[in-house]
């Protein structure tokens, strides 16, 4: 009858979102969006936001305008980049980004490369 | 019936715009123990401020009831921030900064692959603080250049002396910087840059 | 007094039969007396026999007039008792229909059995002072038995909202816990796609808590200080059942609910989402939408499932509105039922209209109308819907200045009572310190130090992408595994009153190795 008055006093206020990043995600896997994104792996808008999408997608859209490394996207959405991804595998699927891939994993940079570094640190 | 709630995110400035040409990015790593500037680096070169990635706060006890009688366990803030340079108008570089004791070596993950090489950044007053960190780089095969942040107070040891402590081969640049400087910071980058260089001139 | 049978005619006639006996008697003494006495006595005799019958007439009437009293008297008498009989009647009636029923009503809400009983004491004399005290007998006993029954079930429910509000407690944990876990491994797929998982069945676990909570009489779990946008209540709702991946949620309009009310919506939601999910073919998606109409904002639930026939419908529909009357263990074993009751309790608490519906799709659609004073129109700062989360809000917006114009609306430092507590780790705009907590970080012990004083390092082995072993693996050797069979081994012989070191006791098999006795 006063149990709801009861605990009244040692409840405490909820801050934050009442939604789960699975819910986000909608159950996708990050595995399968990982081998596609690395964290400088870049990232362009190619259409407009809609209506009906999802907010994250339509954030990502929205903000990408210029090129953004999967790292930014992920603290400007403040998500985690796992989480990321696979908002980015769905609108890589639909062709409404343009991804640019970070030079190829696990071999020795090219000289050349290097050499552009060295030259754009230079002029710092 | 629309999302404007996804308007309230913020989106980079314009500034720190990129230039749609912009066609690669590479990413090198700044390790370090605790307090050794590794923030105060990756700030002093990026051309933006820097972001993170994760972050998570402790929430001790914020008014919930130990009927449960669970201890709480709070998580320790975690901060893998990183900063960007434009090389040029094809190439960006991303500089990203990552705890280096062994209980965040899960961060690592996704973090190593693909980077270019890495900074260990040492303090001298507590230089076995990296030993984890620099045998963790050797076992990966990640090539890194080790830099001495110049704290004030801090002894300031040869650069031989240092590199018999750290027990590193000849080749391994080490380098002092101070953190809080933009030119130093940078000295840094390129003092990695010429060591791979220098390692992809020889033979494989 | 009055002799059951006997008519009031047969009385009559046996009263006059008494009363004329004496004279008739005499008389006949009389005539008998006279016809064998003297002549000379004759006459006396006969006049003695008139005298005596004379006298016998009158004494009869005398007597007639004191039957016809006395009969007056049984007849007020009679009225009097047949009076009190009606009132005791009537009393008892009364004591049936409208007393116990209002005395445990008011029991029921909450007051005291005495105040109750004083209430129901009344001051009619007619049925006798026997009867009041008789009836007031009745109305103690069975305000007692409902009061104790009362206090039964009050502590049973005291002891259920007890139990939910401790599971609450763990989960909501487990919850903050878990969403830092998502954020510290977010660059790691793999364990990030099984901390979603376990973030999942925590929120499961919840749920079932909340739901205990709510029939026990209580509020929801958690409460919520600021209005939360409505896409979110609804994919908060989402996040609380199975079958999330199946709910297809439509653009809503852009507006909040009210703190209060966030949590129950929640729930209720997640209640009747789980329905339909439960209850529709698997490979089926379920709409969930919300449109604006007069009285709120209604939301609608639709599944592809069997469509509810009206009988079943008006059967959903009553076990909503009966959910009001309290904890039915009965409740709590079936999940229809559970959900239905829960569901129908937050409706009766909240104001919530829920309706059930044959749907369009071929299902059933649920319909919940939020009212009018629950929903709040969004304010310009609302933030976006999923973007974000808890774990964020101690870190500000990037590449904005001020948090207050650009960042969350529930976040902003003025207006969330932030527990102090609360890490107020920021990353830093440059050059100042780092960011991570200084604290205090173990300096791993040096065995070797150099000539100079500083501590000697030995190089790894020359670098190889693969096969070199880590160093974790080289400096820590795992640690023996526990068998898990060992408490029980170890418990038995202590139960057998052996010393639980010794494995090699009596009684013992032999496939017992040693060693296990030593852990």
């Amino acid at each position: 009858m006063s149990a709801a008055d009861q605990d009244t006093v040692d409840q405490d206020w909820d801050e934050g979102n009442p939604e789960r990043l699975y819910v986000i995600a909608r159950g996708r896997s990050p595995l399968a969006a990982h081998t596609t994104f690395d964290l400088v792996t870049l990232i362009i808008s190619r259409s407009q936001p809609t209506p009906t999408m999802q907010p994250e997608h339509a954030a990502i859209l929205r903000i990408c305008g210029s090129p953004l490394s999967v790292a930014e996207v992920s603290a400007y959405l403040r998500l985690p980049a796992s989480l990321v991804t696979v908002l980015l595998a769905d609108l890589h699927a639909e062709k409404r980004i343009e991804v640019r891939a970070p030079i190829p994993k696990a071999a020795l940079p090219a000289r050349s490369l290097l050499e552009a570094v060295i030259h754009g640190l230079q002029r710092l | 019936m629309d999302f404007s709630g996804s308007e309230s995110v913020p989106g980079p400035q314009e500034e720190d715009l990129l230039p749609a040409s912009v066609a690669t990015a590479v990413k090198v790593v700044i390790v370090g123990g605790f307090g050794v500037g590794k923030t105060t680096l990756v700030g002093s070169v990026s051309e933006i401020r820097p972001l993170t990635t994760e972050e998570t706060m402790t929430q001790a006890g914020a008014g919930v009831d130990d009927t449960a009688g669970i201890e709480r366990k709070s998580f320790t803030t975690v901060a893998m921030d990183f900063g960007r340079i434009s090389i040029s108008d094809e190439l960006v570089l991303y500089v990203f900064g990552t705890p280096g004791q062994e209980r965040f070596w899960f961060l690592w993950n996704g973090l190593f692959e693909g980077a270019l090489g890495a900074v260990v950044l040492v303090d001298t007053r507590r230089l076995e603080v990296s030993f984890d960190v620099l045998g963790r780089l050797e076992d990966r095969g990640v090539p890194f250049v080790v830099a001495t942040n110049a704290f004030p107070g801090s002894p300031d040891h040869p650069t031989e002396e240092l590199r018999a402590a750290l027990d590193l081969p000849a080749e391994v640049p080490i380098v002092r910087c101070d953190a809080r400087s933009r030119e130093s910071s940078r000295d840094v980058l390129m003092a990695l840059m010429r060591y791979l260089y220098d390692l992809s001139a020889q033979p494989v | 007094m009055l002799r059951a049978g006997s008519s009031p005619g047969s009385r009559l006639a046996t009263a006059v039969l008494v009363c004329l006996t004496p004279a008739v008697v005499m008389a006949a003494t009389g005539v008998l007396a006279a016809s064998a006495a003297s002549p000379g006595t004759r006459t006396g005799i006969v006049w003695c026999g008139l005298v005596g019958a004379a006298g016998a007439v009158v004494e009869t009437l005398r007597r007639r007039h004191a039957v016809a009293v006395v009969r007056e008297q049984c007849a007020r008498q009679e009225q009097e008792l047949l009076r009190r009989l009606a009132r005791q009647e009537a009393g008892m009636v009364e004591l049936a229909r409208v007393a116990l029923p209002e005395a445990i009503a008011r029991l029921q809400r909450g007051d005291f059995p005495d105040d109750v009983l004083t209430a129901f004491e009344t001051t009619d004399t007619v049925a006798g002072p026997e009867f009041h005290q008789a009836r007031l007998a009745v109305l103690r006993a069975v305000l007692e038995a409902v009061d104790n029954e009362e206090g039964m079930r009050e502590s049973a429910q005291r002891a259920f909202v007890n139990i939910a509000r401790r599971v609450q407690a763990i989960v909501h944990r487990q919850a903050v816990d878990l969403r830092a876990m998502e954020d510290r491994h977010g660059t790691d797929p793999a364990v990030f796609e099984d901390l979603l998982r376990l973030d999942h069945g925590n929120a499961l676990v919840g749920r079932l808590a909340d739901s205990i909570a709510v029939l026990g009489g209580a509020r929801p779990g958690r409460q919520w200080n600021a209005a939360v946008p409505l896409y979110s209540v609804l994919r908060g709702g989402m996040s609380r059942i199975l079958d999330y991946t199946r709910v297809e949620l439509h653009p809503v309009s852009d507006v909040a609910i009210v703190g209060p009310a966030v949590e129950p919506l929640i729930h209720a939601l997640a209640e009747l989402l789980d329905n339909a999910t439960r209850y529709s073919p698997p490979q089926t998606r379920v709409h969930l939408t919300a449109v604006e109409v007069q009285t709120g904002i209604a939301i609608e639930i639709e599944d592809g499932g069997l469509s509810l026939g009206e009988e079943g419908r008006a059967r959903a529909e009553r076990m909503l509105h009966e959910a009001q009357a309290g904890l039915d263990l009965n409740d709590l074993g079936e999940t229809p039922r559970l959900g239905l009751a829960v569901v129908g309790r937050l409706a009766h608490a909240y104001g919530f209209q829920v309706s059930l519906r044959p749907s369009a799709y071929g299902g059933v659609r649920a319909v919940l109308i939020v009212p009018q004073h629950l929903i709040t129109t969004a304010p310009a700062t609302g933030r976006a819907h999923g973007l974000g989360g808890m774990a964020s809000e101690s870190r500000p917006a990037p590449g904005t200045a001020m948090p207050s114009t650009a960042g969350p609306r529930r976040q902003g430092p003025a207006t969330a009572p932030v527990p102090a507590a609360r890490s107020s780790h920021r990353p830093l705009p440059r050059a100042t310190a780092e960011s991570e907590p200084a604290g205090p970080d173990a300096v791993p012990v040096v065995g070797d130090r150099t000539p100079n004083g500083l501590p000697q390092r030995r190089r790894h082995a020359a670098p190889s992408r693969a096969g070199a072993p880590t160093r974790a693996q080289v400096r820590e050797p795992a640690p023996e595994p526990v068998q898990p069979g060992m408490w029980l081994a170890a418990f038995h012989d202590g139960v057998n009153g052996r010393a639980p070191s010794t494995a090699t006791g009596g009684g013992h098999t032999s496939e017992e190795s040693p060693g296990k006795g030593e852990q």
